[in-house]
């Protein structure tokens, strides 16, 4: 399987007091696939262009390794792969990071799934479709397998609701600006880690006095990381986190369902562990 | 009726979240919404003038299929116009 390395140089912007923001791993990875398709098959400029072949993002993973902080960071060394599951109906892209060489501090892992582009679509209107084989052409066969990605969803809900203790609910508003989309005006998927923890830190904020625990979703690192799409935000959407946090036998875990406002049905989770 | 388009459409109005068309059917509000913005339809329809499977029309929250366009609408029913996904 192949693999592409390069460097990061995180400012004070990609930190917390307590760990790189998930923002920047996650943006790191999915900039990481880009630049290993560049390197070792097609931009993704000329997939849109020559191959009408674009991505979403429907699952996403970060998992924190170990202690990381501004003063440790000189830079970050990054190595991604990517390998084709279900014979094309997905990506798997795997991103490391590391403090220095052997030390890796977080890894993420997102499941894209490939899209026809209408042709002559403006916005990049688009249905999901197999890989055109001239992209999965690109790939050698230690990249392609017939396994689906493994999802942790839906068990990894069920699992927290039912054996977990609910230490409180909340419902923070959001709405989406053109900084927080993609080129189309489709909601960057990077920023649902930002309404979710939006609504955690205002939940601590209002109902951290009188329940503690929840307070160790500010003062404790993250530990992981879990993220669903299901559906997209687009410019002017008005949305909701509908947040819950649970306490569970590893520590906290704060569940965030993000519904546009006026429907129930979830158009992304994001499940937070600290 | 009252159109709504989702964010991806947006910049074909001028970022005008709501337009309120006068015709007595689905079909004939579309067909307003289109002349008096051109790009809205090439984003809407394919080369048969169909509406594309990568968008989904709705009338007070509930969706429309295709050869239903032709239905009535009132004054003040709301027409929302989604686009499912797009490529990033």
């Amino acid at each position: 399987m192949r693999t592409l390395s390069f460097e990061l140089l995180p400012d004070v912007g990609s930190f917390t007091p307590l760990q790189l923001k998930p923002t920047f791993i996650l943006s790191g990875a999915f900039s990481g696939s880009h630049r290993w398709s560049r390197a070792y098959g097609i931009s993704h400029q000329a997939m849109i262009r020559e191959l009408h072949t674009a991505f979403v993002v429907h699952v996403g993973k970060v998992k924190y390794l170990e202690r990381y902080v501004y003063d440790d960071a000189d830079k970050v060394g990054v190595t991604v792969n990517r390998r084709v599951l279900r014979d094309g109906a997905q990506v798997e892209v795997r991103a490391t990071f590391e403090s220095r060489p052997g030390h890796p501090v977080a890894e993420s892992s997102l499941c894209v799934v490939p899209l026809s582009v209408v042709e002559g679509s403006a916005e990049l209107a688009a249905l999901p479709a197999p890989l055109p084989d001239t992209y999965l052409q690109e790939f050698e066969p230690s990249e392609i397998f017939h396994e689906p990605y493994p999802s942790p969803f839906p068990g990894v809900l069920r699992e927290i609701v039912e054996s977990g203790e609910l230490l409180g609910s909340y419902e923070h508003p959001f709405f989406v600006h053109r900084q927080q989309c993609e080129f189309v005006d489709q909601w960057f998927f990077i920023e649902s880690t930002v309404f979710a923890a939006a609504s955690r830190e205002r939940m601590v904020f209002e109902q951290g006095a009188k329940k503690p625990a929840l307070r160790r979703g500010l003062s404790l690192p993250m530990r992981e990381l879990d993220l669903l799409y299901s559906r997209p935000f687009y410019l002017f959407d008005q949305g909701r986190a509908k947040s819950r946090a649970f306490r569970s036998q590893e520590g906290v875990v704060f569940v965030h369902e993000l519904v546009k406002e006026g429907s129930t049905d979830p158009h992304a989770l994001v499940v937070e562990r600290f | 009726m009252v159109i709504r388009l989702s964010g991806t459409l947006l910049r074909f109005v001028d970022y005008q979240k709501e337009l309120r068309v006068d015709a007595p059917t689905l079909k004939e509000g579309i067909t307003h919404l289109v002349e008096q913005y051109p790009d809205v339809g090439k984003a809407l329809f394919d080369k048969v003038g169909q509406i594309r499977a990568s968008h989904r029309v709705f009338v007070n929250g509930d969706p429309v299929e295709k050869a239903n366009l032709g239905r009535d609408v009132g004054g003040e029913d709301i027409v929302d116009i989604v686009t499912a996904v797009t490529g990033g």
